[in-house]
């Protein structure tokens, strides 16, 4: 999603299991409790989910990156908690200022050391470099879940009927971690441009083409001020912006509503992952309101959207054809 | 697409030389292993032991017939109906069976059981050798694997850069060439200044991963089953560090092009490199560690007479780089 944010992340609370204490270990104390609790809820709800094993070591003066994930892997024993052996392994050494995922053996088709080395550089790392190290921890298996996601779909994953260990062979990827060192901000070409006097279906385009083009300006004319304003604060990776068009691509049916300033662009209901867009007229112009969707709309480990139902809006009269359960998921009435 | 066809579109390109396309192709040609690894050791083996195990039964023989007179008259006439008074024991007597069996039987198990034992003990120690061998040869099998894998990538890595080199050279060489005009010189000259100088640095590369390949593959096939000549797996070491080091070259040429450099092309090609080299690292330590377990194995007396007799043969070490001997330290509560 183009505006991810850490409070995505609290839906996690509903889930949690057994290995949530064994799955992260801070050695180089970059993580206060809080972010440490929802980093374990959230990968002990994709253990759950895809039952894959996802470990967190941070630590301090690993000269070598490489061997020391390679016996990390084989000293945590990491896939032991998938009952098909599948483990990932994130270690972060902020002295030395490297970062490697290892990839368990059954899981080196779904997660390339291509896909590895682009989530790291195009994902983690802008996070890092913001100093914000759980939020890029969490962006990073939210990407790592997508493509679960589509291997499950495909059937990429190895058929694995016994859960065994198995060490690592070195697959995955090293790279700067670059932590505190300044976010650099994408901006692609093109991001005066972009009128906002146009309906709201229009503006949500215009919005998924500077996605497209890598540009990630907080002043972008299509924004309300209020986003504005929150979007520089907000660290927007080239991976982020390349997976929302990629989502949205997928998405039909595309449905616009409007209540006086109010606008909404909505998606068929069985594309989960196709989240509403918000837009609010402001001096005659649709403008994208990404700031009430970041507090109204939540996203699940698999990406699918959802209303926090304390959080109150505008926008409901969008939804008055669709009923939501205990949890804030649409469903048909 | 196969290795074969990219090489021969980029000699039809004009990329590669006709010679350096047949060079690089029969570089890149498989491994042969062999797969009658250890059937010499094992006939020499299965010798000795029938020879021992001959020599059990005629002990057994010759004792089985030692026995006395009276036992085997009775042996010889067990179709009649045995007259055990004369044998049975009185109260507090020992009577004439248990003597008679005592001398025969008894003697034979004293000397028989230890030497099945010493047998059954011989079988298992070269069993064990037999597994620690077969742990070297499965490790050697990922060594070799993983330096395909990385010959592999040669043409993609080489198709890539030269695509790209091709393409900025084009953009850059326009600009260039109208500046060259305002300064006098002919924007076609500096053209071909530049196309030949980056051409010729692309080719050399060419020729000496050509050359290192050819090297190492020929060394790989005079391997049987695993190295054991340390010449022989330095020779290899050498040529395959040479074969990597002339990918880096290639692939730091882009260093010269903007576009090519930021490429997730390029990206992906540089993570590709790096994941086959540090799976080569792990394979290359996971068979040090076999190895050294063989060899201190057969060392060890009475193992070591055992593979004297069976031809097991003490295997080569791949040499630590420097600092790379360095004992990795992983520790978690």
């Amino acid at each position: 999603m183009g505006w991810i944010a850490w409070e995505r992340f609290a839906v996690m609370e509903m889930f949690g299991g057994q290995h949530e204490q064994s799955l992260l270990i801070d050695k180089a104390s970059l993580l206060n409790q809080e972010q440490m609790n929802g980093i374990a809820k959230y990968h002990s709800a994709f253990l759950d989910a895809y039952d894959i094993d996802f470990r967190v070591v941070t630590t301090t003066g690993a000269e070598d990156i490489n061997l020391y994930s390679v016996k990390s892997f084989e000293e945590l024993q990491v896939g032991t908690f998938s009952t098909t052996g599948r483990g990932l392994l994130l270690v972060v050494d902020p002295e030395n200022d490297w970062v490697r995922m290892e990839i368990g053996r059954s899981l080196e088709g779904v997660y390339t050391d291509a896909f590895i080395a682009y989530i790291e550089q195009r994902q983690m790392v802008p996070f890092f470099q913001a100093n914000r190290v759980a939020e890029g921890i969490l962006a990073t298996t939210e990407l790592l879940a997508g493509r679960a996601n589509d291997a499950i779909q495909g059937v990429e994953f190895d058929p694995v009927t016994v859960a065994r260990f198995e060490k690592s062979s070195g697959a995955g990827a090293k790279s700067r971690a670059g932590i505190a060192t300044g976010y650099q901000r994408p901006e692609g070409p093109g991001q005066t441009n972009v009128s906002a006097s146009r309906g709201p279906l229009l503006v949500v385009q215009a919005y998924h083409h500077v996605m497209e083009s890598g540009n990630a300006r907080p002043d972008l004319r299509i924004f309300t001020r209020a986003t504005q304003q929150m979007m520089k604060d907000w660290v927007v990776t080239p991976a982020q912006m390349r997976n929302m068009v990629n989502t949205y691509r997928k998405c039909s049916k595309t449905e616009v509503r409007i209540q006086g300033n109010y606008g909404v662009v909505r998606y068929e209901l069985s594309k989960r992952q196709c989240s509403p867009y918000f837009l609010q007229q402001e001096n005659g112009a649709w403008k994208l309101d990404l700031t009430m969707m970041s507090n109204a709309i939540r996203f699940n480990h698999k990406n699918q959207w959802h209303f926090a139902m304390n959080v109150s809006h505008p926008y409901g009269f969008a939804f008055t054809d669709w009923r939501f359960d205990q949890y804030g998921f649409p469903r048909l009435r | 697409m196969s290795y074969e066809s990219r090489i021969s579109r980029m000699r039809e390109q004009g990329v590669l030389t006709t010679e350096q396309a047949e060079r690089l192709s029969r570089s890149l040609g498989g491994v042969q292993t062999d797969s009658e690894r250890g059937s010499q050791r094992n006939a020499s083996f299965w010798i000795a032991a029938g020879t021992m195990l001959a020599l059990l039964l005629v002990i057994g023989f010759y004792f089985s017939a030692s026995v006395s007179p009276e036992r085997s008259q009775v042996t010889h006439v067990a179709v009649e109906i045995q007259d055990v008074r004369s044998s049975l024991n009185q109260p507090e007597e020992i009577g004439e069976m248990g003597t008679s069996l005592s001398k025969g039987i008894s003697t034979v198990l004293l000397l028989m059981i230890p030497l099945l034992l010493l047998l059954l003990w011989v079988v298992f120690l070269h069993n064990s050798l037999v597994s620690k061998e077969e742990a070297v040869f499965a490790s050697w099998a990922q060594v070799e694997s993983n330096y395909q894998r990385r010959a592999d990538l040669i043409p993609n890595i080489l198709e890539t850069v030269s695509k790209y080199m091709e393409f900025e050279k084009e953009t850059l060489t326009d600009v260039v060439g109208e500046r060259a005009k305002v300064m006098g010189a002919s924007g076609s000259d500096r053209k071909r200044e530049l196309s030949e100088s980056d051409m010729l640095a692309f080719r050399k590369a060419v020729d000496q991963v050509s050359s290192s390949q050819a090297e190492s593959a020929s060394v790989m096939r005079g391997i049987k089953g695993a190295p054991t000549d340390q010449s022989v797996l330095q020779q290899l070491y050498q040529a395959q560090n040479d074969v990597g080091a002339s990918m880096h070259r290639i692939l730091a040429l882009s260093e010269n092009y903007p576009v090519l450099r930021s490429a997730d092309q390029m990206l992906t090609l540089q993570a590709e490199l790096e994941g086959s080299e540090n799976r080569i690292n792990v394979a290359r330590m996971r068979f040090n560690e076999a190895a050294s377990d063989f060899n201190a194995a057969i060392r060890r007396m009475p193992a070591s007479l055992i593979s004297s007799i069976s031809g097991f043969q003490r295997k080569a070490y791949f040499k630590a780089d420097d600092g790379a001997e360095k004992a990795v330290k992983v520790e978690f509560e």
